[in-house]
């Protein structure tokens, strides 16, 4: 897949099948992605302003706000349909959030972008994630000068869910480096697929998995 | 200051913890991390349906779901973590609704929580202590309500009363990524019950004005 990002202008209109979402990037500005309809494969990101002195009264009319900067996300060939997008949170995982001595300096955070994508070969549904850089998204880039957009893998982990999906990956390493012994008495009997690792609020959250739920989080702050 | 940088972190607000002090933390909580090794820890029951929880700032949110009725909510447990190394302490609270939840949108960072009750439940928000305008007994239009998230309460920095409005023939869409508070702006995609068309609209959740209608999605009529 490539994850190139191009910078475009493009007229606000959703795909079929393909739901309206939107994010804030901070207190100034919002993004609402769409999938054009003769571009399936494409994504745009229209990023608008939020005009703190304008506002509404009564029945005015809905205006159509001009987007300040777009981009788009190519992905390949092979897909043909992008039938689901979604952000999620950047969660600040290792250093917490304020208040607090320290907290993890929100502007280094990563916007995360999860698709849902038809291939074309095989005529399946896979997920796909992208995370750019919030900085990325903010700043007056020069013409078709790419922001940094990096894949990642996903492993969807139906217990902890979308929620805690950019936690979860954050703690993949911790699965393998902690311990039975760094383990809290009450899980170190329990077998090690039944858990399940989070790093986000400045905690390392484990989930103990059973009869189909999450039953219990320990954590570590 | 530079330690903090080459870390991703900030330096929190001023207290009587010294910068020297601060910096001993730092290297403590970097030693924690690289080998997992933590003072204490706690243990959060996780109620039915046994999900994730919902992360907030420093706090993890529970909705109490009605037993052995997914999706119908009327409490919330709120657990923040606590971390002597970053000088945070932990709490868990509950807080209980005498309606049910239609959706709800969290900033623990303001001390909000921002609530939809759901229009079928035959409990009435009429004794929660927000003077109700008439428009929401007659239409039945949308109220979207701001409590603290810390007690429940009509947040104090909500200039009408801890309460937004929604136009009549609008209602929230539900789903990922549809609402979301930053700052002073709480948006929400909403659906028509006339029309095809999903609209994003964005409030001053202080002030209660109206920054942004607009539609994203419309599908014309053939």
């Amino acid at each position: 897949m490539s994850e190139t990002l191009i910078w475009i202008a493009q007229p606000i209109r959703v795909g079929s099948g393909h739901d309206a979402v939107f994010s804030f990037l901070d207190d100034r500005h919002f993004v609402v992605p769409s999938v054009p309809s003769e571009r399936p494969n494409k994504i745009i990101l229209n990023v608008y302003r939020l005009h703190h002195h304008h506002h509404y009264h009564g029945q005015q009319q809905d205006t159509t706000p001009i987007p300040v900067r777009s981009y788009i996300i190519s992905l390949a060939d092979a897909f043909t349909a992008v039938s689901s997008l979604r952000f999620f949170p950047d969660v600040s995982a290792r250093g917490g959030a304020s208040p607090g001595y320290f907290y993890a300096d929100a502007s280094k955070r990563e916007f995360g972008i999860q698709i849902e994508a038809t291939s074309q070969p095989t005529d399946t549904v896979t997920v796909h994630e992208l995370l750019v850089p919030f900085r990325a998204l903010m700043g007056m880039a020069p013409k078709h000068t790419p922001p940094p957009c990096r894949r990642v893998s996903v492993c969807y982990e139906p217990y902890l869910g979308r929620r805690l999906a950019y936690a979860s990956r954050l703690a993949a390493e911790c699965h393998s480096k902690v311990l039975v012994e760094k383990l809290p008495p009450a899980l170190r009997g329990v077998r090690a697929r039944q858990l399940r690792f989070a790093v986000c609020c400045g905690a390392l959250l484990v989930f103990e998995v059973s009869l189909g739920g999450l039953w219990y989080a320990f954590l570590w702050g | 200051m530079l330690a903090l940088a080459t870390r991703g972190l900030c330096d929190g607000p001023p207290s009587p913890v010294t910068p020297a002090s601060r910096l001993e933390l730092v290297k403590a909580y970097d030693e924690a991390w690289r080998t997992f090794s933590w003072s204490r820890h706690l243990t959060l029951d996780l109620p039915y349906p046994h999900q994730a929880p919902y992360v907030s700032g420093d706090t993890l949110v529970l909705p109490v779901h009605e037993p052995e009725v997914k999706g119908v909510i009327r409490s919330f447990i709120m657990q923040s973590i606590p971390s002597p190394l970053r000088g945070v302490p932990g709490r868990q609270w509950r807080i209980d609704f005498d309606f049910f939840v239609k959706l709800f949108v969290m900033d623990a960072t303001q001390d909000l929580l921002v609530v939809l009750p759901r229009h079928d439940t035959k409990k009435s928000v009429s004794s929660l202590s927000i003077r109700l305008p008439p428009v929401y007994r007659l239409t039945r239009s949308y109220s979207i309500f701001l409590f603290t998230l810390s007690a429940g309460q009509p947040h104090p920095l909500s200039a009408n009363g801890g309460v937004l409005y929604l136009e009549q023939s609008r209602r929230p869409s539900l789903g990922n990524s549809k609402h979301e508070v930053y700052g002073e702006f709480f948006g929400m995609v909403t659906v028509s019950r006339d029309a095809l068309d999903d609209r994003l609209f964005i409030w001053n959740w202080k002030t209660g004005i109206i920054h942004v209608k607009m539609v994203l999605y419309f599908c014309e009529h053939t």
